[in-house]
């Protein structure tokens, strides 16, 4: 039911060729979730989001020294430098934490590309005079839009995009409650392919793709035993080679139910509510969506999202994953997993390097998930 | 005047006491407020901190220097870093972070004389910039764990300097922090002083750029080691009167060194940058340079930076942006002082072009400085304690070998003594000048 999703992400780089080629757009990269999609979309171009292939590439070390740049990151610029992106007119970066800024500034140096743009998305999303100012920055990158495309971007444009959006996070979330039951109908494998396959497609396609998994998903019959309800916290997951390592070969059973990550639920769970303000709309969307470490704060507004998803889907376990050098995540993993310990939630913390070590994180695995099953 | 001879006159800077002695001072004041009566801001310097001056009861500690000041003394600052790796943080967090939460773990500091105080100085009030992710989670940290009230600025990208969104979005935040300020110590925000203060701030910052625009002279007056004591009294006390008398002063030597052509380094004979944050409790690296083949450290896009604020010409040049006063900007009431202070110091001041956003210069920003301070060099510091400026650290060596500077990187940390392989640093310095035909300084017989 989800293979197609798989194939889609699978396939990415020829999905995205393809769709050049059928539309005649232009095809943008982004690296973080921050970046304003829905703005792209309305000037009929397709947003990708810049992903590694946990493939390491001997071309980053010129830039980016491995000792101290995230792994993730220095996966993505491999893969960039490597020409894998080379169908690209451009790339834009929402700023969001120092590793996706360098690589995105040695990406519109280094390799040739044809418009390039860089959003001073406000650090925080607590602070005073957040929503103008971001607004403000939409319609200056929203000018350098129209003035490389040499189209106008209506309100009718963006009306189009915001829809177009609202509804995919939408859908995402009607598939993602039925990971709520006791025996969830989607695995966390799925689930990931599910919303990563969105991040590199056309959102009316995966849109069109959903409706039709929605028809058949609540009589689907899982031919697997749950076992242990497992959360994974952390930055950009796009590792499926782990989401199947902890759902299908652990000597005992263990289902991935929700996640708060970049890729899964912080991208998905709000939608921007309509105004006048086309601009204005979207920044508050971006403002108030549960934010990564980089942007929480002065408050701590994940714990409470955190708490509410640990409820809701029912979680028994937590991983927190961090990429190797991904400093904001690290610091926010030593306070979450004192509040996970207070709730007596068993956790488990793993860091990703560009390929993960799967014969120790089994063992990792396996011991957190015997403590849960109550066998020792 | 140094009685060996070398190949340039040397002698001590005449203000060495006086700056030390103004640290030392600083700190104390810091540590004693409580007991005076007065309420303690500890802040990032980078913004400003002439915008805690309105408080006139306020002690103000620029939170850099108060990390540093614990990173240069080995031995408490490695007592801090275990305390706070027990507590669940890692090698690879910021060291600053680490050093400033080490103190508050064990409720102890030390004073720049090497005294160990009974408290860790706790702050009334503590402000942080999202000049890098970590300085913010850095206090956000610090708050929670002490109960300290927390305000930390969104310093978005400054670069190009003068965007007016960008204007309007740090004016609202600095204003906004004031009443936060005034509520929470209850303490009431006094606009001329904080208007004097901008004056001064500007007056201060200026001189520093005039000075550093003298090291561009053969022999170079003053080397990066002595430049970094010098920064203290603008890390600190900006906004102070005093703190622009000091600088015209420290001006005024330095220029009377380079008409008499007083070398920092008696036999300089190749001259290099450096781009970021020393190692602060392995600083000895920089006179073994010196001692061992004549080399002086110029400065860098860090220490320069850091207390002065520049922006470049219309040929690319780095020339010393105009206070508001030059340019001609109203400070006659707290908004006006504000919005004027903000468009001062969103040029390249303190540590501005490190911050992601401006990755866009960073890198022409080194080439530049390597440039117009005549470097033969770049010795590159790969800082591991502090992300920020390491990432960057790799592009900024390109962008000067690509000019053909030569330029090696090595690889330490600002404020963890353990990260730090001195002897395979000295093995990798000494094939770096012999590469470059830097000839070995004969050993004083």
């Amino acid at each position: 039911m989800f293979e197609k999703f798989t194939d889609a992400f699978e396939l990415r780089h020829e999905y995205a060729k393809d769709w050049k080629r059928r539309t005649g757009g232009k095809v943008v990269g982004f690296l973080c979730s921050y970046a304003p999609e829905e703005i792209l979309y309305a000037a009929n171009i397709l947003p990708v989001r810049l992903i590694g292939a946990q493939q390491s590439s001997d071309l980053v070390e010129k830039y980016i020294a491995s000792n101290i740049g995230c792994s993730f990151c220095r996966d993505c610029l491999g893969q960039g430098l490597e020409g894998k992106y080379d169908y690209l007119d451009g790339i834009v970066q929402g700023q969001t934490c120092l590793h996706t800024g360098e690589v995105y500034w040695i990406w519109q140096k280094h390799i040739p590309i044809e418009f390039s743009y860089f959003l001073g998305v406000p650090h925080s999303t607590q602070g005073v005079g957040r929503y103008e100012y971001l607004a403000e920055v939409y319609r200056e990158f929203k000018d350098a839009l129209e003035e490389w495309t040499g189209k106008e971007i209506t309100n009718e444009d963006l009306d189009r995009a915001i829809d177009a959006f609202n509804t995919n996070r939408s859908l995402i979330r009607e598939i993602f409650e039925y990971r709520k039951k006791d025996d969830p109908l989607v695995t966390g494998a799925e689930a990931l392919d599910l919303a990563l396959s969105a991040q590199i497609m056309d959102r009316q396609e995966h849109n069109e793709m959903m409706q039709e998994v929605l028809r058949d998903l609540p009589n689907r019959e899982m031919d697997r035993e749950t076992g242990t309800r497992i959360m994974i916290i952390g930055s950009v997951n796009t590792d499926r080679e782990f989401m199947q390592l902890v759902e299908e070969e652990m000597d005992l059973p263990a289902t991935i139910v929700i996640d708060d990550t970049c890729t899964g639920m912080r991208y998905n769970f709000n939608d921007v509510t309509p105004q006048d303000d086309r601009l204005l709309a979207i920044s508050i969307r971006y403002n108030h969506r549960p934010p990564c470490p980089n942007k929480d704060w002065p408050k701590r507004r994940r714990t409470p999202f955190i708490n509410h998803l640990l409820k809701a889907y029912k979680v028994e376990a937590a991983i927190l994953f961090n990429h190797k050098f991904c400093q904001p995540h690290m610091l926010d993993n030593a306070y979450i997993e004192e509040m996970l310990k207070k709730k007596d939630i068993p956790t488990l913390q793993l860091e990703f390097d560009i390929r993960i070590p799967i014969g120790q994180f089994r063992t990792r695995v396996e011991a957190m998930l015997e403590t849960t099953m109550d066998i020792i | 005047m140094n009685s060996q001879k070398t190949k340039y006159q040397t002698a001590p800077m005449k203000l060495w006491d006086e700056v030390k002695q103004l640290k030392q001072k600083y700190f104390e004041e810091y540590r004693d407020a409580k007991k005076n009566g007065r309420i303690r801001i500890l802040s990032a310097t980078s913004l400003s901190l002439s915008m805690h001056a309105g408080f006139k009861d306020a002690v103000i500690m620029g939170a850099e220097p108060f990390a540093a000041n614990i990173a240069f003394h080995r031995d408490f600052c490695i007592k801090c870093l275990e305390e706070c790796e027990k507590h669940g943080f890692g090698r690879e967090i910021c060291g600053y972070s680490k050093c400033v939460w080490g103190a508050m773990y064990l409720n102890k500091n030390v004073m720049p004389d090497g005294e160990i105080v009974d408290e860790w100085m706790k702050p009334d009030v503590g402000t942080s910039t999202s000049l890098a992710p970590c300085h913010v989670k850095w206090f956000q940290s610090l708050g929670e764990a002490s109960d300290t009230p927390i305000y930390p600025f969104d310093l978005p990208k400054a670069y190009p300097y003068n965007n007016e969104n960008i204007l309007d979005y740090l004016t609202k935040q600095v204003l906004d922090y004031i009443e936060f300020a005034e509520k929470t110590t209850g303490k009431k925000f006094d606009d001329e002083i904080f208007i004097e203060s901008v004056i001064n701030e500007g007056r201060s910052f200026k001189l520093w750029t005039q000075i550093m625009l003298l090291n561009q002279n053969t022999p170079a007056p003053l080397d990066e080691k002595t430049i970094f004591s010098f920064i203290t009294p603008n890390l600190m006390r900006p906004f102070r009167k005093e703190t622009g008398d000091f600088y015209q002063r420290l001006l005024d030597e330095t220029a009377e060194r380079v008409e008499k052509g007083i070398a920092a380094v008696g036999n300089e004979q190749f001259r290099v940058i450096t781009d970021a944050i020393p190692p602060w409790p392995n600083l000895q690296l920089y006179r073994y340079m010196e001692k061992e083949y004549g080399v002086v450290v110029l400065g860098s896009p860090y220490v320069i930076c850091l207390a002065g604020t520049w922006m470049f010409d219309d040929d690319g040049k780095l020339i010393p942006t105009p206070t508001p006063e030059e340019a001609g900007m109203k400070l006659d009431t707290r908004e006006a002082a504000v919005r004027a202070l903000v468009w001062y110091k969103s040029h390249f001041a303190t540590e501005t072009p490190y911050n992601i956003a401006c990755g866009e210069v960073l890198h022409h920003l080194a080439l530049t400085v390597a440039k117009q301070w005549h470097a033969n060099g770049g010795i590159l510091h790969q800082n591991r304690g502090c992300t920020m400026q390491a990432l960057g650290s790799i592009e900024s060596r390109n962008a000067l070998a690509e000019a053909g500077i030569p330029c090696i990187n090595y690889e330490g940390n600002d404020a963890d003594p353990r990260d730090f392989d001195m002897p395979n640093l000295k093995r990798k310095f000494d094939i770096f000048f012999e590469a470059n035909k830097v000839r070995r300084l004969k050993k004083a017989a």
